[in-house]
This record gives structure tokens, C-alpha cells and sequence, in this order.
């Protein structure tokens, strides 16, 4: 074991760069087999590509992505500089933030700000002589800045407004609302809790992570809540439905017919049982998965939907049928482990959760930390092929047998190799969206998705082709303690050929399908017009106030909060509670032994719940899972029984569209390159420098709903590197010694 | 080590943990029966105080499932604690006893006798809490919703609950529709739920009590719904087929009295056949008219067979010095009979007027004085009469043939909603079938819809006919992918081909959906090779004289009790036993029972002791019965064994053939050939003679089918 003062001195096994996911694993599988490891992470956060954030962290983040960095035209001519900062803002392009004017948050004291003319007169100033006047601007005209959080948010505006050829805010700032700084102070407010994703992910219940997770004991550092629905967006209505995806959810589904159910259910049989079925897909092997499915089964399209998308699909578009059913199996075996869900989906976002639990692992066996810590120089022995150790910021030269990275901590000269093998670009359009209720109704950790092709656009809208790639949506709520309770956050995403085109223009279709987009005339009606025409009415009664720029929402879209119905209010606070699924650890697995468990605890709970009941009608205490609407007892007496069954009749049936829809309050758009070359390393004769045999590079986060892969790649460096060991044995726990 | 990936470990116990193992569990042992002994103890000391309670409290909290400690804790309770106690004491033990359950049914929630000891303290506090009861078990349910102690448990405590709400049916009324919504949601959660599925069967009961019939129908409409998403889901599932089953309902069916004769005047004997094994209630009324007043004629009535009393033929006999006049009405009121099979009722009184006049029964049989026979005569002397008077004289209203009500629920005024409704579900569930054609669960309902839909049409049309076809194909289609239940699937078509056979012999009624005898009934009737396993309705055969059940797999010759006039019967190639029923079957000649199963010569004898002892015996006739190449020949020996056992039975005219027909035909050849041999060797002709046998014949009897 190595302590910090003779870091110098020690040949560690591996040094691992990045807290991204894989290389936590890595790491902590290294740790735990006995290796020493040092850690090192240029960021101030674990988790990398896949960490997790507050809002103002958000922010610095985009700003930190977005900056131009200088090229150092000194070290132009060294090949071994490590120009972390720079590969990073290379990663991520199209980045926009958007504010959208709320005005229900200030009860009709909306007033707009033009910036127009302190932009023109100061157009020649330095960029901070223009941040000045325009805060000053918008301090003067706005009464509101009392609280620190105000001032940030105006400071922040300004600094936006400022900006003239930034990708960050381009034209959005030309003008601003009373009701964005409002806004914008409001999530100042609640910043930290926030925990924004930036590759945002699902765990199968019984996929290999979870799996890891349970054999390891590393799952003990961990919370989840279950995925409770997923929606697919169907061309043919134009809707987003929510789709069956279990056992109990084809039984209630009101959307399919019994015949449709059947032949789903008996898919589904299949499925499970493939492997000793070749002789059924044989043929289909490499053939698309939806043509067996739609071949060999007869399946109607909406059934295909449901098989093909809401249960096979794990990111890849071009599934063949092995493939396919391989991510069928693993939603199938998934199901009912903990819950009527197959997705786990962890607490305080997903991404860094994880990693910062391996890093514990890893940190517990002797591995050590560093974060934040500048990198400058690898040295390799050029003739050996062999890489020989990273030189930081303070000069410290960092020696180890293996090198095991990410492409940012690559040196110039490796990235110049690596970008050369690429032939296939890749990308991810990301949007990061926070809104103000659900877009599933009672539904609110959820996930949708709009097949590729299958998105039907406006006339006129842009972009004018349909997806090209399927579009994944993941909405998070309170409950998963990545949003406050009464904010709703939607991660959509798309994989993406080419580096032109905007992440923005790739998904705000599907946005438009989901939210209301203040502003924009193609997205979602804005909530309740019912009751904003009634305020419309009242404005107009009374003279109504002048109409602000044109690129902003008319003020009044929105009813005040008094005026929202008791229906808006009922979903509002319903959704924004710890979401319908209790959360969980890894231990609740169904059987017996939990049951036992359960009552145990349930016990004292129920006698205090029972006691002070004081009504004969059955009222479950907890709501476990969704209840049935109409199912909970009622007791209301002078009903006709024919309404109360009719009411039992609609129960269950999969409510998909919320009866308001949300509204769009901030969004960041990015794309990040998941460009790889099919072969990293060398083959045959080449004029670039091959990468060091004794450098592992990862592959980056790409755009799949879970982390399998990632994971079964952590095992295979794992085993490549230490043949003989076992991957993440289970910790020792000190109960562990006594056996009864 | 990577080899280890996926596997399940298993912890090697070293020896020492072992023995520590050992020693822990013996002690716990030595524990256990040492509390045991106290028991004993305190059982025998007759002590009722703290002491002993705390024994049982020890003993319960080892073995909650020790019903015998209950017991004791009860009494103890009771002797030494209650009785003595004012109310708020005694509240105070209830409760205590209370929450002593509830932390031992945390750890075993399907002891019966947990949940009994909860009653018991519940029905004898002055104020239970049902409520908070409701609360408990609520939770259980959630825990295990299929946990049938907390289901029965609960409709237990509603019942408390409804009790107390005696005056209030609104609330009684609202609490079923909870329940209901309860039972929906249990079933939304996991549909593979009897417990749920029955509870909401009863509940709906009761809800439609107060419903139209409009509202019932939705109703009706919205459980076939539910019930058909559940098995498109599973057809696997059986709760929800069950649930389909009961929604579906049954035909209430009806009795049918198919005939009546009188079969002897001295005494007055009369015959009665229905066409399904009934109880009598009460003695069915037999009057005669003296000088133009009726009488009744006292009398007995029997069932055919070893059991008097259970049948579907009965005989009276009048009692000894009674008279009669020309005509006697036999009467049977409804609530005289009830059926053996669940739901058949007698639906109207009927009346049988016979006539006595022409006495003379040997012109007719020709044969046996005492009994009616002949070609078909036994039920032409008879004459039905319309509804009749009740002993109270009132006209007994008859209920409308149409009557559909199976459940409370599918019933419907009208056989058209009956057929509607079974029709489409024959097409929903054939569908089903389309899709899964090896599930086992739609071809049994579909088999049930068709049948009932056959009850509501002619059993002689073209529609009965097809269905029977169908029925007979899905039931053969059963026995090839179930064959566990192979038994019951070859009962049921053993069912259906019967009634395909014996559409000669009976008609549809006036009375619809009732049936009796056809007028032409035939003599002899060939059920030869159509794979019967037993006669379903023998009392359908009362007037045949020859029967033949070759190559069956019959296992019981229990129906024979029922064939009066029958005087052939072959069961060559069947699956019997022993002789059964042969008591009630006085003009039988002979029997085939070749290649069976009888193994014990007592399993023939018995059969011709009640048939010698049989009321009808005569004397003078002979039966003949083949029993060639049934195990009992091999085990008992043939010839020289039978003769000795043969004073059982040798003077009651049975002639018994163990050779089979086969083997006595190649033995004749032989012997026709020795007897050439013989005679061209000059040897004594004819001197080969089966004298003195007989009891053992060697004659060659064909059999006339």
C-alpha cells in the first residue's frame, strides 16, 4: 500500500483516470483483488461523462464545456501533453440553454425586460463591461432582487445576455421576463436539490450490474426506487401510450384486445425460454428483431410496439433477433424481482451514485483518490510500446504497471492515433428539461419512447425528416431525491450519426409531444385553457396590459394558482409526493424471507394505523403500488351501483396523458461524441504512434438505457488483467464469521 | 477462479460447527419437551393461575400449531382468570390474548388454530373492535393476498361487521360493494388468486340482490371481461377458469320420470324409472278408486340394488291384503325427490294412471308369471296426467320450463339471453382455442358451453347431434394432451357416446327440457367397441332383452340391477372385477364375462347369492356365464377347484363355461379330429361325452347381439 507522501516512489498496479462508471468498477475490482491503484479524476465530481449535478453546478458545468479553451501553441510540437480540458469541450458541442417565462409565478405582475439596446450600445465593450451594464439594466428595471438568489440569477442572465456568438444562449436573451429571473431564482433556491445526469440510466432488477451489485455487497451503499411505467409514442394517434410490460399490466390493459394479449403473453413465454428453443429463431438469427417477431408471431403492430420497444429495446436501433431476445430475457427475468417493474432506478442520480459506490469499494482496499487533480504529461518508452507514468500539475511523476483511461486523459499524440482509426462518427443529442408537473399523469418515474421514424411532425416544423434514431425519455421525479418534489425533470435523448444538426433541432419534436414549450406553438396547449381563458376574459375586462415581445408566451397562459382546478392541484401534489413506488434496497427481494421481514416491521406501524382508524372501509396504508382508480374503498352510500361499477370497470385501464399538461421551465441542450474506432488498437503497418500496450482506454458512455455493457466491459478488462482473481467477490462482513 | 462465476456457493460446515449445531438443537429440544412435561403437570394439577398460563404461553411461542395447548389456555383463561373478572379485566386479557396472537401469527400467518383463538376472544369481549380487526388482516392480505386463512378471515369479520349493522342495509350493502372493490384490486395485483376470485363470487351474490336486471347484465358483461382478460393472459391459470366456470353457470336440470308400469298384481308391484338416480323424500302417493273414491294403497318403495334407497328405478310393493280397483294413480310431487346430482329438481308434479283390468300377464311375457315384459308393453298401459293437485289441493303452479336461473347472476328470463350468451362465448373461447390449440382449460369450457347449449334444444336435433359429435372429439382431444386426468376426460365421453346411443330410446317430453321412453323401444341394443367406461343411466334399459358391451373398458356391473327384462348380456373383453347387480335381473339366461378382470371366485359367487336371494328369483331357469380367460380361472384352478367350491352355487341353476369360447372351439376341432382318429383307428365312437357336466358346459353358445 502506498500513502500519499511516497506516491512518487511507488509503482502502483494501475492508475485509473476518470471516475466515469467503468473505470470505477475496474478500480474497485483491481482494489479488492489485492492490486494497488491509484485513482485520479481532472474534475472536481466523480462519475465523468456520467455525473451528477446541482443547478448551479449544471451551469458551470455547460459553461466549463462550452468555453473555448486556448490551444498552447508552446506544446504544440509535444505529442505526450494531456489537454484534458480541451478534449472534453471537444466531446460536447450544440450546447443552449433555454429559460422560459412562467408567468404563473409572479400572479399577472409579468413584465418583459428589453436587453436589445444595452446589447447594441455596448456591442463594442469587453465581455465583462457588458455584463456590467446589462445587470445593472436589468437590476434597475426589476423590484424583485432581494434575496442573494435573485442577484445570482440576474448576474447569471446578464452574463447569458452578454455573450454574442456563444452556443450557450445564442439569440435567447434578447429580451427577459420578470417571470425567467423569477424563475431562474427559484432554482437558484433549490439548487442542490437538484442531482442532473448526464447520462442518464436504468438498472435492470436482474441484470449483470445488479447482479454485481447484490454478489459484491457493494448494492448496501444504494437506494432505488422502481421504474413504475413505460410509454411509447405511437404514430398512428399521435400520442404517447403507456405501454404493457408485465404479467399484471396486459391483464388490465384496456388498449389490447384479448386476442392481442394472448399472443403477446405467449411471445413473452417464448422469450423467456428462447435459448432452448433455437429451432424457432434460428433462421432469424441475424435478421432484425422485429421481423421475427413480426413474422414468426403474427403480432399486430401495437403488440410489436410493446415487444420490440417497450421491453426489448436497450438502445440499439438495428436489434438483430439474437440481440433482441437477449434483452427481452433480461427484462423478463428482471420483472417481479422487487416489484412489478424491471428497472431499478438508483437515488440521488444515477450515474455518480454508482460510481462513487465502486470508488468506496475500491477506496476501502487501499485504493487512493484524487480528485481535481491537473494532469500534464504520460510518458511512454517509445521503443518498448510500454507507457511509463503520468506527470500532475505539481510535477509529481505517478508510475504504474497499467494505465487504464478514458480518450480525454489521452495525450495529444494517442488522441491523434485514435481519432484516425475512426471511421463511424457517433453522437448523443441530450436534453436535460425540468418542468413543473408530470407528463405521465399519476405516473412519475417513468420512461418513453419515440421509435425511430415513427415521430409524426407539424407541417413546416424542423427538423423536416422524421427520428432517425429511436428518442429515450426518462422522467424523474422527487422521489428519486434528483429534483424537488414539486419539479419534474426529463432526460430525452438520441443516438445520432453526424455531428451536424443540433441537439435541440434532433429532439424538440419529441418535446413538443410531451410538454407545453411556452412559446412555442407546436408543443403541447398550454395547461388548462380553460381556466386561461377565463383569466384572459378578467385580463380583457379590465384593459388588458401591453403585449410583450413576440418570441416570448403571451403572459396569461397559464391561470393563476387560485384559478388552476382542484384537478391541476390534485395532480400537482399527488406527483409530487415520493412518486407511487416505495424505495427500496436490494435486499427487498420478494420471497419469503422479506414477507417475514416486512411483517415484522409492519407490525408495530399497524397497530398505531389500526387503532386510530376509526372507519370500516379498507384502505391500504401504504400505497405499495399504483392503486386502481375507483378501486379504494368508497363510501359514499346513496351511489347507484351501477355508476360504482362502472367506475370499477375503468380501473386499471393505463392512463397516459395527463389531464394538464407540464410546462417547459428550463432546458439544456448538448451533444457529446460517442464516436469509437471499430478497432482501438493496432493492426498490421501504421504511421501514427500506436497506443501503449499497457493502456486499457475505455469506451464512452454510449447511449443505451442501461449499463450492461459497460459493466460486462469492466469484467472483461477485469479479467484480461488479472486472469486468476475473482471479479468483486463479496465483501467480508464481520457477521460473516459467526454462521449461526 | 472465473469458473465460479454464477454459482451458487455452498458453505462447507466444518465438523466443530456441525457439533455446536447439534448441540444447540438438542438443547432447544430438551427445552421444548421439559415444557411438555410442565404441561402435563398443569393439565393434571388442575391449576389455573399465572403459573400455568405462562406454560402454555412458553409452548405456544415453540409450537403455535399444538392445538391441544390452545385448549388448555382457553380453560385456564376461563377458570382461573375470567370467570372471576369484571369487565374491564376481562377486556384487558382479551386484549392481551389479542396481541399474543397477532406476534405469533406474524411468524406462522396459516395456523388454523391462531386464528381460532383470535375468534374465540373477539366473540367474548363486550365490545370487539372489528375495525381495527379489518386493519390486521389487511395487512396480512397485503403481505400474502393469497393467504386463504385472512380471506376466510375476513369475510368473517364482515359478517361481525354486518351484524352489527343488522338495521342498516345500506351500510350492509356498501361494505359488500368495498369488499368488491377490494377483490378487484387483489386481482388487478395478481390475478392467480382463488381466494379473491371466490370471495368476489359471493360478494356479487349479494349485490345483485338489489340490482335490476339491467344493471345485472352489465354486470354480467363486465365480469366476463375481466375474467377473459385474465385467461387471454393465462390460459394456464385455473383461478380465473374457475371463476369463467361459475359465471357461465349451470342448467338447473330437471328430473325426468320416464315411465311407470305395474309389473305384478299379486302382490301389486309398479315400476318407476327416472332418468337420473334420485333420494326419495317422501313415499310418492299410489291411490286406487273403490267405487269411484280414491283411496290411497298402502305400500313400500324400493330402489333396484343392494342400496334401497338410492336409484333411478323404483318398485312398490303393496302391502299384504290391500285391494285395488281397475285403474292406480301413482303421484309424485316435487318435493318427494331430490336429485344425488347438485340442482336437478322434479320441476312439476306428475301422475301415472295404470290399469289393472287385464290381468292376465302370461299371455304377454309368456314366460315369468310375475313380471311385465314384452315388446314394449310395460309403458304402454300407462297415461300421463298434467299438473295435479298438491296434498293440500292446491294446483301447484308449474314454473316456466324456460327457467335459466343457474347463478345469481347468468340467470336470464329467457332461454334466447341463455343462448345468446352461451353463444358467444362458445365463439370467444373458440377463438382462444384457435390461438392455443393445446391448452386444456378452453377445451373443457368450450365441452361445458356445448353441453349447456345443448340443453337448450331437442336432444333429437340436428344442433344436439353435432354437439354431441364435437363434445366426444374435444373430450378425445383431452385425453391426448392431459393425460393425467385421462379418467375423467373417458367418464365425461363415456357420458356423451351413451346418450348418442340411446336417442332410440328415449324422446323429448311435452314437458321440455324433460324426456321419457320413445313408445317404440327395441329388443336388443350393440355397444360394442365405443369405449365406455361405465352406463351412465342404466335405468334407460329397463326394457331391453339383449345387450351387448363387447370390448368396453367397464369396470362395474352394477347397472345390471336396473335391466328387468334383460336375458343376454355380453361384457366379453371389459375391465370387471366382480359380479355386481345381477339381483334385479331375473330372466338373465346368460352372461358373457370373457377376458375380465374377476380374480376371486367369491367375486361371481356373491353375485348370484343376492340373484338367488333376489325378491324376483324364480325358480327352475338356469343362467349361463362364461368366465373363460379371467385371472380367476389361472389363481383358483379351473375345473377341479370350481367343482369343489361348487355346492355355493350349484342349486340355484347357474352353469358356469372357464374355458374361453376359443379355446373350446380349437379343443372341438382336436377332438373332432381324435374322434376321426378314433374312429379310423376303430375305437369307441362317442364314448367322449362331458358327462355329469352340467355345471360345465362345453357347448358352444353364439351370441346373438
Amino acid at each position: 500500500m502506498a500513502d500519499l507522501d511516497s506516491l512518487e516512489t511507488t509503482v502502483f498496479d494501475a492508475i485509473i483516470l476518470g471516475t466515469g462508471f467503468t473505470q470505477t468498477i475496474v478500480a474497485a475490482a483491481l482494489a479488492r483483488a489485492g492490486k494497488t491503484v491509484l485513482h485520479l479524476d481532472e474534475n472536481d465530481y466523480y462519475g465523468g461523462e456520467s455525473g451528477a449535478f446541482g443547478f448551479k453546478e449544471l451551469l458551470t458545468w455547460a459553461d466549463k464545456v462550452a468555453a473555448e479553451v486556448p490551444t498552447d501553441e508552446a506544446s504544440n510540437e509535444d505529442p505526450d501533453k494531456i489537454e484534458f480540458a480541451k478534449l472534453v469541450a471537444k466531446a460536447y458541442d450544440h450546447l443552449e440553454i433555454q429559460l422560459f417565462s412562467d408567468p404563473s409565478v409572479l400572479e399577472g405582475k409579468e413584465q418583459t425586460i428589453d436587453l436589445g439596446s444595452i446589447q447594441e450600445a455596448n456591442k463594442n465593450g469587453s465581455l465583462d463591461d457588458r455584463t456590467k451594464a446589462l445587470q445593472e439594466h436589468i437590476t434597475g428595471s426589476y423590484s424583485g432582487a432581494t434575496t442573494k438568489e435573485s442577484k445570482e440569477a440576474i448576474q447569471i442572465l446578464a452574463g447569458w445576455a452578454a455573450q454574442r456568438n456563444s452556443a450557450t444562449t445564442a439569440s435567447n436573451f434578447r429580451s427577459i421576463t420578470f417571470s425567467q429571473i423569477a424563475s431562474l431564482e427559484e432554482l437558484f433556491k433549490s439548487s442542490r436539490k437538484y442531482n442532473f445526469d448526464l447520462s442518464p440510466k436504468l438498472l435492470y432488477s436482474r441484470g449483470p450490474l445488479t447482479n454485481l451489485l447484490i454478489s459484491s455487497g457493494i448494492g448496501k451503499y444504494l437506494e432505488f426506487k422502481l421504474l413504475e411505467r413505460t410509454a411509447v409514442y405511437e404514430s398512428l394517434t399521435d400520442k404517447v401510450e403507456m405501454m404493457p410490460t408485465s404479467k399484471e399490466d396486459v391483464f388490465v390493459s384496456k388498449a389490447l384486445s384479448l386476442k392481442e394479449k394472448r399472443l403477446l403473453m405467449k411471445f413473452l413465454q417464448f422469450a423467456v425460454d428462447y435459448k432452448n428453443q433455437a429451432e424457432v429463431w434460428e433462421d432469424y438469427k441475424n435478421a432484425p428483431f422485429t421481423q421475427f417477431v413480426q413474422n414468426k408471431y403474427g403480432l399486430t403492430d401495437k403488440v410489436l410496439t410493446a415487444v420490440v420497444y417497450a421491453i426489448g429495446f436497450d438502445g440499439n436501433d438495428n436489434a438483430t433477433t439474437t440481440e433482441g431476445l437477449k434483452s427481452v430475457k433480461v427484462y423478463l427475468q428482471s420483472l417481479g424481482r422487487y416489484g412489478n417493474s424491471a428497472y431499478l432506478c438508483p437515488l440521488y442520480g444515477v450515474g455518480s451514485e454508482l460510481a462513487q459506490a465502486f470508488c468506496r469499494v475500491a477506496a476501502v482496499y487501499g485504493g487512493i483518490y484524487m480528485l481535481q487533480h491537473g494532469l500534464k504529461n504520460h510518458n511512454v518508452d517509445q521503443e518498448a510500446n510500454q507507457w511509463k507514468s503520468v506527470i500532475d500539475h505539481t510535477g509529481q511523476v505517478l508510475k504504474a504497471n497499467q494505465l487504464i483511461c478514458t480518450r480525454e486523459y489521452l495525450s495529444r499524440g494517442m488522441d491523434a492515433y485514435l481519432e484516425a482509426r475512426i471511421l463511424n462518427r457517433s453522437y448523443v443529442s441530450h436534453c436535460i428539461l425540468v418542468t413543473d408537473r408530470s407528463a405521465f399523469g399519476e405516473t412519475t418515474l417513468c420512461k418513453t419512447l419515440f421509435p425511430m421514424g415513427s415521430l409524426v411532425l407539424n407541417p413546416g416544423e424542423k427538423p423536416e425528416r422524421t427520428n432517425e434514431h429511436t428518442i429515450s425519455v426518462l422522467q424523474m421525479c422527487g422521489g428519486t431525491m434528483s429534483c424537488p418534489s414539486d419539479r419534474f425533470i426529463l432526460y430525452i435523448w438520441a443516438e445520432s450519426d453526424s455531428a451536424q444538426g443540433s441537439a435541440k433541432e434532433a429532439l424538440t419534436a419529441a418535446i413538443r409531444k410531451l410538454v407545453h414549450i411556452p412559446g412555442d406553438a407546436l408543443s403541447l396547449k398550454a395547461p388548462t385553457t380553460a381556466a386561461a381563458s377565463s383569466v384572459a376574459a378578467a385580463v380583457a375586462n379590465e384593459g388588458s396590459k401591453p403585449v410583450h415581445s413576440l418570441d416570448e408566451a403571451p403572459p396569461a397562459t397559464t391561470g393563476s394558482p387560485a384559478s388552476t382546478s382542484d384537478n391541476a392541484s390534485a395532480v400537482a401534489s399527488g406527483s409530487g409526493q415520493d412518486g407511487l413506488q416505495p424505495r427500496m434496497s436490494l435486499d427487498q427481494e420478494m420471497d419469503m424471507e422479506t414477507v417475514r421481514q416486512e411483517i415484522l416491521k409492519a407490525e408495530k406501524k399497524l397497530f398505531d394505523e389500526s387503532t386510530e382508524s376509526s372507519s370500516s372501509t379498507p384502505v391500504p396504508s401504504r400505497p405499495s403500488t399504483p392503486a386502481p382508480p375507483g378501486s379504494s374503498g368508497s363510501t359514499s352510500s346513496s351511489k347507484p351501483l351501477s355508476k360504482m361499477f362502472q367506475k370499477s370497470k375503468s380501473a386499471g385501464s393505463l392512463t397516459t396523458t395527463p389531464l394538464i399538461s407540464p410546462v417547459a421551465l428550463f432546458a439544456l441542450f448538448y451533444k457529446r461524441t460517442t464516436s469509437w474506432p471499430r478497432v482501438p488498437y493496432p493492426i498490421g503497418s501504421e504511421k501514427l504512434k500506436p497506443l501503449p500496450e499497457n493502456l486499457t482506454l475505455l469506451r464512452p458512455m454510449d447511449h443505451s438505457l442501461d449499463f450492461e455493457e459497460a459493466t460486462e466491459e469492466a469484467r472483461a478488462i477485469f479479467e484480461r488483467l488479472c486472469p486468476d482473481a475473482e471479479f468483486l467477490p463479496p465483501t467480508p462482513e464481520p457477521e460473516d464469521n459467526s454462521s449461526y | 477462479m472465473a469458473s465460479r462465476h454464477g454459482q451458487k456457493k455452498v458453505k462447507e460446515e466444518a465438523p466443530e460447527l456441525v457439533k455446536a449445531r447439534e448441540e444447540r438443537e438438542s438443547a432447544i429440544l430438551k427445552d421444548y419437551l421439559g415444557l411438555k412435561e410442565t404441561l402435563k403437570e398443569v393439565i393434571d394439577s388442575q391449576k389455573r393461575d399465572n403459573d400455568a398460563l405462562k406454560v402454555t404461553t412458553a409452548l405456544l411461542r415453540k409450537s403455535p400449531d399444538y392445538y391441544t395447548v390452545w385448549n388448555v389456555r382457553r380453560t385456564i383463561l376461563k377458570e382461573g382468570f375470567l370467570d372471576s373478572a369484571d369487565d374491564d379485566t376481562a377486556n384487558q386479557i382479551y386484549t392481551n390474548e389479542l396481541d399474543f396472537v397477532q406476534e405469533n401469527l406474524k411468524l406462522n400467518p396459516k395456523s388454523y388454530w391462531m386464528w381460532n383463538h383470535r375468534r374465540w376472544c373477539l366473540e367474548h369481549m363486550s365490545q370487539p373492535r372489528w375495525d381495527r380487526e379489518l386493519g390486521m388482516v389487511n395487512k396480512f392480505l397485503e403481505i400474502d393476498s393469497r393467504n386463504f386463512h385472512g380471506w376466510d378471515y375476513r369475510r368473517y369479520i364482515i359478517r361481525q361487521l354486518d351484524l352489527v349493522d343488522k338495521e342498516a342495509s345500506d351500510n350492509v350493502l356498501d361494505r359488500a360493494q368495498a369488499e368488491f372493490d377490494f377483490t378487484t384490486s387483489k386481482i388487478h395485483k395478481n390475478f392467480s388468486n382463488y381466494s379473491a376470485w371466490h370471495n368476489r363470487s359471493t360478494l356479487l351474490g349479494k349485490l345483485a340482490e338489489a340490482m335490476t336486471e339491467e344493471e345485472k347484465q352489465s354486470i354480467v358483461d363486465n365480469e366476463f371481461d375481466l375474467v377473459k382478460n385474465a385467461i387471454y393472459t393465462d390460459p394456464e391459470d385455473q383461478s380465473a377458469w374457475l371463476y369463467d366456470l361459475w359465471l357461465i353457470g349451470r342448467e338447473q336440470k330437471s328430473i325426468s320420470v320416464l315411465g311407470a308400469s305395474v309389473i305384478s298384481f299379486h302382490p301389486l308391484e309398479i315400476v318407476v324409472a327416472f332418468d337420473q338416480t334420485v333420494k326419495l323424500r317422501n313415499a310418492f302417493t299410489v291411490s286406487t278408486r273403490l267405487e269411484h273414491v280414491a283411496v290411497p294403497l298402502e305400500g313400500e318403495w324400493k330402489a333396484t340394488g343392494s342400496d334401497a334407497s338410492l336409484g333411478s328405478v323404483w318398485i312398490f310393493q303393496q302391502a299384504p291384503g290391500a285391494v285395488y280397483g281397475p285403474t292406480v294413480e301413482v303421484l309424485f310431487f316435487t318435493e318427494d325427490v331430490c336429485a344425488v346430482r347438485a340442482g336437478s329438481t322434479l320441476q312439476s308434479a306428475v301422475c301415472f294412471e295404470l290399469e289393472t283390468l287385464n290381468q292376465d300377464l302370461n299371455e304377454i311375457s309368456g314366460q315369468l308369471t310375475r313380471l311385465v315384459v314384452g315388446k314394449n308393453l310395460m309403458f304402454d298401459v300407462t297415461k300421463r296426467i298434467g299438473p295435479v293437485a298438491g296434498p293440500d289441493g292446491t294446483i301447484e303452479t308449474q314454473p316456466s320450463s324456460s327457467k335459466h336461473l343457474v347463478t345469481s347472476l347468468t340467470s336470464s328470463e329467457s332461454l334466447e339471453g341463455r343462448v345468446e350468451l352461451l353463444q358467444r362465448e362458445i365463439a370467444s373461447v373458440r377463438e382462444l382455442i384457435e390461438i392455443e390449440p393445446d391448452c386444456k382449460w378452453p377445451i373443457q369450457i368450450l365441452s361445458t358451453l356445448l353441453s349447456e347449449l345443448r340443453e337448450t334444444v331437442s336432444i333429437h336435433s340436428m344442433q344436439a347431434k353435432e354437439i354431441d359429435d364435437e363434445c366426444i372429439e374435444l373430450q378425445e382431444k383431452l385425453i391426448s394432451i392431459d393425460p393425467l386426468r385421462q379418467e375423467r376426460y373417458e367418464d365425461r365421453r363415456t357420458q356423451l357416446v351413451f346418450d348418442r346411443e340411446t336417442l332410440s330410446i328415449i324422446k323429448d317430453s311435452k314437458r321440455f327440457p324433460e324426456i321419457e321412453f320413445a313408445p317404440e323401444q327395441p329388443r336388443g341394443l350393440d355397444l360394442t367397441m365405443r369405449g365406455l367406461t361405465h352406463i351412465p343411466t342404466s335405468s334407460y334399459f329397463i326394457h331391453l332383452h339383449s345387450l351387448n358391451l363387447d370390448s368396453n373398458a367397464i369396470k362395474s356391473t352394477r347397472f345390471l340391477r336396473n335391466l328387468l327384462n334383460v336375458r343376454r348380456v355380453n361384457l366379453s373383453n371389459n375391465l370387471i372385477e366382480r359380479l355386481e347387480g345381477v339381483q334385479h335381473a331375473p330372466s338373465l339366461e346368460f352372461l358373457n364375462l370373457e377376458n375380465n378382470m374377476i380374480a376371486k371366485w367369491e367375486d361371481v359367487v356373491a353375485g348370484f347369492v343376492f340373484w338367488r336371494e333376489g325378491k324376483l328369483a324364480r325358480t327352475g331357469c338356469s343362467v349361463k356365464v362364461l368366465l373363460g380367460l379371467n385371472p380367476v380361472i389361472e389363481n383358483e384352478g379351473g375345473e377341479n377347484v370350481l367343482e369343489q367350491r361348487w355346492e355355493d352355487v350349484g342349486e340355484v341353476g347357474i352353469e358356469i363355461q372357464w374355458k374361453s369360447n376359443e379355446l373350446l372351439l380349437a379343443e372341438q376341432e382336436e377332438l373332432e379330429q381324435q374322434l376321426q382318429g378314433a374312429k379310423d383307428d376303430g375305437g369307441e365312437q362317442g364314448s367322449f361325452k362331458m358327462d355329469g357336466s352340467r355345471r360345465v358346459s362345453t357347448t358352444v353358445v353364439e351370441f346373438a347381439s
